[in-house]
């Protein structure tokens, strides 16, 4: 684990600083419900975002992704470590003091079907944090007008049930209600992820776009690295609720270091048939072991292509490799090194 | 973006769209195409209209004896018969089966209110109020029903709020147990993660998130929760705890008449099939208020 942050200094002072951020979830079995076992979602994962940047958080699913996202935003309580917004504490946070940054941080979920209350209209929907913040009723209902155009909705919609809407358009109005307290940070957990492909590139198109008419900062949790790439401007790589790789988007995608993130890169496909043909996948032993038993040392040495001895004895701290580029990793490969060469001049 | 928006326009244009449909009015005509719950539904209405609307066409008082017509059978004089008063059966039966009415709506309510308050409780604050509505719950459960009531009807038995009462204490479990596992999913969906990170509080969440969409599956459980009144009552009446004469039940008849099945057998085949045909109807519509409800778990074809 580590504490110094990445450090960028393009953006000046950050939103959003998560250090050492840690959830556990007990395991808990038999009738009086004693504690069995651990499952750590998130271990010691820190990270910042900045001003008007989004920072992609790639990672296969059960990685902890999705629970980083609700722990910063305290739908989910830390077990450890700390989440502060602009200087201010999240995670020691009042409830009255949480309530006033909840304004500021909002989320939008992956499944446009599940994160809409079905029993109330759209217009309701968006207008509900808004009420909730005090605006009066029909100040509320003007402002959700507002938004449902501002997500490319027509807001005669606005009575209508979100039965009556395709996944497009209600991940539309999931981003709208999202907006209604004017937030600076907005957390995306894989809001295209449930989309058909042509319906994705609209939403993307429209968090661009919201993004600059606002300065949004975004978190955008996905696990299509060719989306990420496209709208993040910096990267973290998570494995099994660690983060093994931070870097701008460039870093990541032309020179990553991190054997899992080389790995998780040569399973996106190429668009161009030549160059797809002589892509070469790494593909990787196993599966994700289970978090309630993490390997010991470092946790992505059970399926590591070069992994040694060290790497089950001791835990690679993250380490600088170079301006912006963090890796956690005791044999980082260097730029222009492949995963794949590496292994086979080890003999495996 | 724009696409959609004039997607939405050329199908206003081409007539496709419709009006926004709430919640309740699909499930409306969903529950019209489900023909059992439907043939129910309108039995149940004509059923429990009859109870009310018979006494008062009658010719004969609910309580009116009159000796020369004592224990006869059925007749155009007297559609269900007399009993050994000569009271009239038809318009004894219907006052009977206002009394079961009566106990089944009564048993609904509380049951409907305490299981849905404790359910709702345990349901979203979890942990150690859970562990107590849950104890609650399986004291309930393991005790058996019939020897409590038959011993506290002993007691407090007799009237008709009182019976009703007793039956609610023991209904109310099964809405309980709804409401608490609907309320553990719920508390979890995304659109309440999403109310959350807005800043609702626990108030809000409960009124105007989880409790509209677990009312469905609650109201499917008030219908089959009263069926199952009306039979407790009955079984407690008929043993002789439950509604006690003057004042009468279905229960209460088929307990009066049970001697005479030799003799008159219409006068407990009656109350029988009456109470028989209320339990029945109820739970198709139950069944059809399930589907209609809920149409992703439907189990009749329409």
């Amino acid at each position: 684990m580590t504490n110094d942050p990445t450090t960028l200094p393009a953006h000046g002072d950050p939103v959003l600083r998560v250090e050492n951020l840690v959830k556990d979830f007990p395991i808990q079995a038999g009738f009086f419900r004693r504690q069995v076992g651990l499952v750590q979602a998130v271990s010691g994962v820190s990270l910042e975002i900045h001003e008007h940047e989004t920072l992609g958080v790639v990672g296969e699913s059960g990685c902890g992704k999705t629970t980083l996202g609700r722990t910063i935003l305290r739908l989910l309580d830390a077990t450890s470590g700390s989440v502060t917004y602009k200087g201010e504490s999240v995670t020691g946070a009042s409830n009255s003091r949480m309530r006033e940054l909840r304004r500021h941080m909002q989320i939008v979920f992956q499944d446009p079907f599940a994160s809409l209350n079905p029993r109330m209209p759209v217009r309701e929907i968006i207008a509900e944090p808004l009420r909730i913040h005090g605006e009066s009723r029909a100040a509320a209902s003007a402002r959700a007008n507002e938004l449902i155009d501002a997500v490319g909705l027509l807001s005669d919609y606005g009575n209508r049930y979100p039965h009556e809407f395709s996944g497009g358009q209600r991940q539309r109005i999931g981003i709208a209600r999202a907006l209604a307290l004017q937030p600076t940070l907005i957390i995306l957990d894989e809001p295209v992820s449930a989309l058909d492909v042509s319906v994705q590139a609209q939403v993307v198109n429209l968090l661009e776009d919201l993004q600059n008419e606002f300065k949004l900062s975004y978190m955008f949790i996905a696990h299509d690295l060719s989306v990420v790439r496209h709208i993040s401007d910096r990267v973290a790589v998570m494995y099994l609720g660690k983060v093994v790789e931070v870097a701008d988007r460039d870093s990541i995608y032309d020179r990553p270091s991190h054997p899992y993130t080389q790995s998780l890169l040569s399973a996106v496909p190429v668009a161009d048939p030549h160059a797809e043909r002589n892509r070469r996948r790494i593909v990787l032993e196993g599966d994700l072991p289970s978090p309630a038993a993490v390997p010991s040392g470092c946790r992505f040495r059970t399926r590591c292509p070069i992994a040694t001895e060290r790497c089950s004895v001791e835990e690679p701290e993250i380490r600088l490799m170079a301006e912006g580029h963090e890796v956690a990793c005791h044999f980082p490969l260097s730029p222009g090194e492949s995963l794949i060469e590496v292994a086979a001049a080890r003999g495996r | 973006m724009p696409n959609t928006a004039i997607d939405l326009h050329q199908l206003e244009a081409e007539g496709l769209s419709i009006k926004p449909k709430s919640f309740g009015r699909q499930t409306w005509e969903r529950f019209r195409r489900h023909r059992l719950a439907m043939i129910a539904f309108v039995i149940l209405v004509l059923l429990i209209s009859s109870f009310w609307i018979v006494p008062i066409l009658s010719p004969y008082g609910v309580r009116e004896i009159n000796i020369q017509d004592a224990a006869q059978g059925v007749s155009w004089k007297h559609p269900f018969g007399t009993d050994p008063l000569g009271r009239d059966l038809m318009t004894r039966t219907m006052e009977g089966a206002q009394v079961s009415i009566y106990i089944a709506a009564v048993v609904a309510l509380i049951s409907t209110a305490i299981g849905t308050f404790l359910g709702a409780l345990a349901g979203y604050f979890g942990k150690w109020v859970d562990a107590l509505v849950n104890q609650m719950i399986n004291l309930i459960l393991v005790v058996p029903a019939l020897v409590v009531l038959l011993v506290v009807g002993i007691k407090f038995g007799g009237s008709v709020n009182q019976v009703a009462f007793l039956v609610a204490l023991i209904s109310w479990i099964t809405i309980a147990r709804i409401v608490r596992g609907l309320f553990f999913q719920l508390k979890e969906a995304d659109f309440v993660q999403a109310a959350r990170a807005a800043g609702a509080g626990p108030g809000r969440i409960i009124f105007r998130h989880i409790l509209p969409n677990a009312m469905g599956p609650v109201l499917v459980q008030i219908t089959l929760v009263s069926g199952a009144a009306i039979i407790l009552e009955s079984t407690l009446s008929f043993l002789g705890l439950g509604v006690t004469p003057p004042d009468t039940s279905l229960g209460t008849l088929i307990a009066e008449s049970k001697g005479f099945i030799d003799v008159t057998p219409s006068r407990v085949l009656i109350p029988g099939s009456i109470l028989t045909l209320l339990v029945l109807c109820l739970n198709f519509l139950g069944d059809g208020l399930r589907d209609a409800l809920d149409p992703a778990t439907r189990k009749t074809r329409q």
